[in-house]
């Protein structure tokens, strides 16, 4: 159900009326009419509208006013009506030429502190006939700074005159064969529309109101104030007010009903004027009053017309059951808030800092935003069942069949590749056995395989560097063998008999003619019958060495006799082995 | 009201967004994984070969004497070996290791061993039992030096010694050069 409120501020008054429902069908949930101290209402009027905001606040706490949805009902004190004809009825162009085409009727305004605002009263392929209406940008930036900091930012701004228009033609008071004039009574002014056949013809303000009795010593008081020269400016308002309040108790009473009686006459004879001056093809058969009331307007004539309460109100509706006059203009705001209305005022069309985009789009993007947030949830809500799809059916395959190869496990109940099972592993493993729950210690399968790889990884580079990377690295030649192979040779012919002195074995590095090796220098005596066969088993023994393919190289040495000729002795006698080839010649 | 509700609605929406970004690639990762020859199948064909690689470093190990490649654990091999029943070596002495680099790439560790005494002998058949211990026990050393002579020095070249031996020799551990 949608909520509006409308609240009219006036100098010395304020009203408020809420709405639930829609246009054609409404209740007013809340009303209030309050009024603004002296103190309060001089200080509005100065500019500082912090008091004033305060006694809204109150009010739209206490009466639960909606923050939002709030029109602006402003009194009519300043404002001037014009009629002006244009030759074009494009609402755009209306726009742009206004202020310059109304500029001279409104002698008294300097054009660029004024806000204009017009209603189409009549258009066709000519042009358009417009009600021009101007009110002082001061008068209505300071009661919407006011809302403003009562919390309430009002939506839209009007004058109390088509606030009662609207409200009036809502409750058919006016019909396509009859006439009307619709009069709203505030503090200082009057508003006086004409009616007939259901649309606006005519509107004017009257610069008398129900207190404008006041206003010569209302004046005489704020000069007075001001002369004795307050240094605070709080103290300067507060006395302006006190001011003001002796000046008008100090009247005299009847002094005062005369003056009353002096407005109401003025009143009354203004309406005379505008119901003679009417240009309506009905005659004016009913005068409608709303506002404050005028002692003696409801229930007389004014021309032969009879005046009566504007009750826009239907029945049962929440009104209250008198003084319902009062409430007309907020109520005008309130409905026209709804969506209801025949003219669509906006005095806030001007405003820079007033956009008006950004309310109206709020609630789009807000919506805009509650479903991209919905959309969003749901595509999370799809990705993480298909992250669980392919962890629980794919990856988690893939690491049980892993660690069942590696660690074993019971169902498989064959061995493990790895050989001892590093019980680490096994601890990872049973983790994902069974029904399994990923997070905190228990890794998504696809990490786990990774944590897995690392760490066997980790462990091979530990064996590596305490075995050694052998298979790659090419060992030095090993004089041992280099040894064994030549000693083989000496001991292998059983015609000879040799008998071993010394042996050194020494490794020699790679040059260009040949490769790493060992070489040998053996001392050793060949024992024989006689010398020359002793050195024939030498040269057997050189032959032998020669023909080994380990053997790169054998040097003949210096031979000496042994004692009693029956040998030969060597020493140092260089042998060059390369015992690589020992093991490829054997794989031959 | 409505204000906070979009501020709170679209840092929502910026944060449920940034979450499925996040899972979209986490989805395109893990459908890349299981897709054949994806990531999965790569890393578990790798598992297995470390696996194995595991194992047979693992028996290696269990045979290889010199565990590490520190002066120490070099030490503590030649006397365990010094000190088997069928060397009886005693404790022999082991000099610190010379470090040269024969071939390129690559630096060679080099203790020389001598016996404690230094007129110590022994026979043929306790050192060759040395050094085939030395070698076998250990696939990181080498024999690389041997001075092999007849413990009596007198010994005439047409006498036959006997099975006395002194004897040093030095072996080598290689390495990548760091």
């Amino acid at each position: 159900m949608a909520r509006s409120c409308g609240i009219r501020i006036g100098p010395r008054r304020f009203e408020l009326v809420v709405l639930d429902g829609s246009p054609k069908r409404h209740k007013i949930s809340a009303y209030y009419a309050g009024e603004f101290t002296a103190e309060e209402t001089t200080a509005y009027l100065a500019g500082d509208v912090s008091k004033v905001a305060e006694v809204l606040k109150d009010a739209a706490a206490s009466h639960r006013v909606p923050k939002e949805n709030v029109s602006l009902v402003l009194p009519a004190d300043h404002a001037a009506y014009r009629r002006i004809t244009l030759p074009f009825a494009d609402r755009g162009k209306i726009d742009q030429v206004i202020k310059f085409e109304v500029e001279n009727e409104l002698p008294q305004f300097d054009i660029d502190d004024v806000v204009v605002d017009y209603h189409v009263m009549s258009e066709n392929d000519q042009g358009a006939e417009l009600l021009v209406s101007a009110v002082p940008k001061d008068c209505v930036s300071r009661a919407i700074q006011a809302m403003e900091k009562a919390g309430l930012e009002p939506l839209e701004a009007e004058l109390e005159s088509s606030a009662m228009v609207n409200s009036a033609l809502a409750a058919d008071i006016s019909h396509i064969d009859d006439a009307q004039l619709l009069v709203h009574v505030g503090e200082h002014s009057t508003c006086v529309a004409v009616v007939a056949g259901a649309e606006l013809r005519e509107m004017r303000v009257i610069h008398i109101g129900a207190m404008s009795h006041l206003g010569a010593e209302l004046s005489a008081a704020s000069a007075a104030a001001e002369e004795s020269g307050s240094d605070a400016d709080e103290g300067a308002a507060a006395d302006q007010a006190a001011a003001e309040e002796t000046a008008v108790d100090a009247l005299d009473p009847i002094e005062m009903n005369r003056r009353i009686d002096q407005a109401i006459r003025r009143i009354r004879r203004e309406i005379g004027r505008t119901i003679s001056a009417a240009r309506t093809a009905q005659p004016i058969d009913a005068i409608y009053a709303c506002g404050m009331e005028l002692p003696g307007l409801i229930g007389s004539t004014v021309l032969d017309v009879p005046v009566y309460v504007l009750d826009c109100f239907e029945e049962d509706s929440g009104q209250p059951s008198e003084g319902s006059g009062q409430l007309v203009a907020a109520y005008g705001g309130a409905f026209r808030q709804l969506g209801g209305g025949v003219m669509a005022p906006s005095l806030r069309r001007e405003e820079l800092s007033y956009s008006g985009a950004w309310e109206r789009l709020e609630f789009p993007i807000a919506f805009a935003a509650l479903m991209l947030t919905t959309f969003l949830g749901m595509v999370n809500i799809v990705q993480i069942r298909k992250i669980d799809a392919l962890n629980y059916t794919g990856i988690l395959q893939y690491l049980r069949n892993v660690n069942a190869f590696i660690v074993g496990s019971e169902a498989s109940r064959g061995p493990a590749i790895l050989n001892p099972v590093p019980k680490d592993l096994v601890v990872r493993a049973r983790a994902y056995e069974g029904n399994v729950e990923f997070g905190g210690d228990v890794q998504e399968p696809l990490d786990e395989l990774e944590t897995i790889e690392r760490m066997i990884n980790k462990k091979v580079l530990d064996l590596k560097r305490e075995v050694g990377d052998i298979q790659e690295v090419p060992l030095p030649p090993s004089a041992f063998t280099a040894m064994t192979c030549v000693l083989g040779v000496l001991n292998g012919n059983d015609d000879w008999r040799p008998s071993l002195r010394a042996l050194k074995a020494d490794y020699v590095k790679k040059n260009k003619d040949l490769p790493e090796h060992t070489k040998i220098r053996l001392s050793a005596s060949f024992f024989a019958d006689s010398v020359a066969e002793a050195s024939d088993d030498i040269t057997a023994f050189d032959s032998a060495l020669r023909e080994q393919p380990w053997c790169l190289e054998v040097e003949p040495a210096t031979l000496t006799p042994t004692e009693g000729d029956l040998g030969l002795n060597f020493r140092a006698k260089v042998i060059l082995v390369d015992p690589s080839k020992l093991f490829s010649s054997r794989a031959d | 009201m409505i204000r906070i509700m979009i501020g709170l609605l679209l840092a929502g929406s910026a944060f449920l967004g940034w979450q499925a970004t996040q899972q979209r690639e986490t989805i395109a990762r893990y459908e890349a994984a299981v897709a054949e020859g994806g990531a999965a199948e790569k890393l578990a064909q790798r598992i297995l070969r470390s696996a194995f690689s595991y194992t047979q470093y693992k028996e290696r190990s269990a045979k290889e004497g010199v565990k590490g490649d520190g002066a120490d654990q070099v030490n503590s091999y030649i006397f365990a070996i010094a000190a088997n029943p069928k060397v009886l070596w005693g404790n022999p002495k082991i000099e610190k290791p010379r470090d040269s680099s024969p071939l390129p790439g690559y630096t060679d560790l080099t203790y020389k061993i001598t016996p404690a005494e230094k007129d110590a002998w022994f026979d043929r058949a306790r050192i060759a039992n040395f050094f085939y211990l030395l070698e076998s026990r250990s696939r990181k050393l080498r024999i690389t030096s041997i001075d092999l002579r007849t413990a009596d020095k007198k010994v005439k070249p047409h006498e036959v010694p006997e099975d006395r031996w002194a004897v040093d020799l030095s072996v080598t551990m290689r390495e990548r050069s760091k």
